[in-house]
């Protein structure tokens, strides 16, 4: 095994986790919209936990940290228009903006 | 002799590049489970596998009250937690080390084998 081979199998598991990745981006931007209740934000924590992760180790590991600080922005309850920004910013990040 | 690898994590993405990297990069044998009550019976079935990674948070059983249940029933299967946000408390659940997330597929085999002492 080499790096050259194994990156192509991280690269095609890459492609089969996208619409997981995406729904996972959808539903942190939800909780960055005006009105978001506490659930929504909730559920958008633990997504945000997930990639934070998990986005590393298919080769985007400043999309893990945007994560990990969307993360504890949403724990903290930082308002929903910074949150907004850094989503965008992980879109950005991994291709799926 | 291949080692047997269970790795418990609710996230597929996870269970799958973990499963990739210790299959290709370890040449080892994995199963995997997407939470703490289905580890359960898999960690007393025989053969014991040879290691469990577990993850922290997951919904249902949580990855440290998994391992509490396992170490109760005696089980003395090598347990690693693997998480994006370690805790001191994590090793007195009695597991026998941490990982981090995101982990490396390159480097995860060999960080196992120099955590748990195993020749290359």
């Amino acid at each position: 095994m080499t790096d050259p081979e194994l990156g192509d199998m991280v690269a095609r598991l890459w492609e089969r986790m996208r619409p997981v990745v995406a729904e996972r981006l959808h539903v942190m931007g939800r909780a960055a919209e005006p009105g978001a209740d506490a659930d929504v934000r909730a559920a958008a924590a633990e997504a945000a936990h997930k990639l934070a992760g998990s986005l590393g180790s298919y080769g985007y590991p400043g999309g893990s940290r945007l994560a990990a600080r969307i993360e504890e922005a949403l724990r903290a309850d930082v308002p929903g228009q910074s949150v907004a920004g850094l989503v965008d910013a992980l879109r950005r990040e991994v291709g799926l903006g | 002799m291949t080692r047997r690898i269970l790795v418990v994590d609710d996230d597929e993405d996870i269970r799958e590049i973990a499963r990739l990297a210790l299959e290709t990069v370890g040449g080892w044998q994995v199963d995997t489970e997407p939470d703490g009550q289905a580890a359960l019976t898999r960690a007393a079935s025989s053969p014991p596998y040879d290691l469990i990674l577990f993850d922290v948070m997951m919904p249902g059983m949580d990855g440290p009250t998994a391992v509490r249940r396992i170490r109760a029933d005696g089980c003395t299967t090598p347990i690693l937690f693997l998480t994006a946000r370690p805790r001191d408390d994590l090793v007195d659940a009695g597991a026998d080390g941490v990982l981090r997330k995101p982990f490396d597929p390159m480097t995860l085999a060999e960080e196992i084998r120099a955590r748990l002492g195993w020749p290359a």
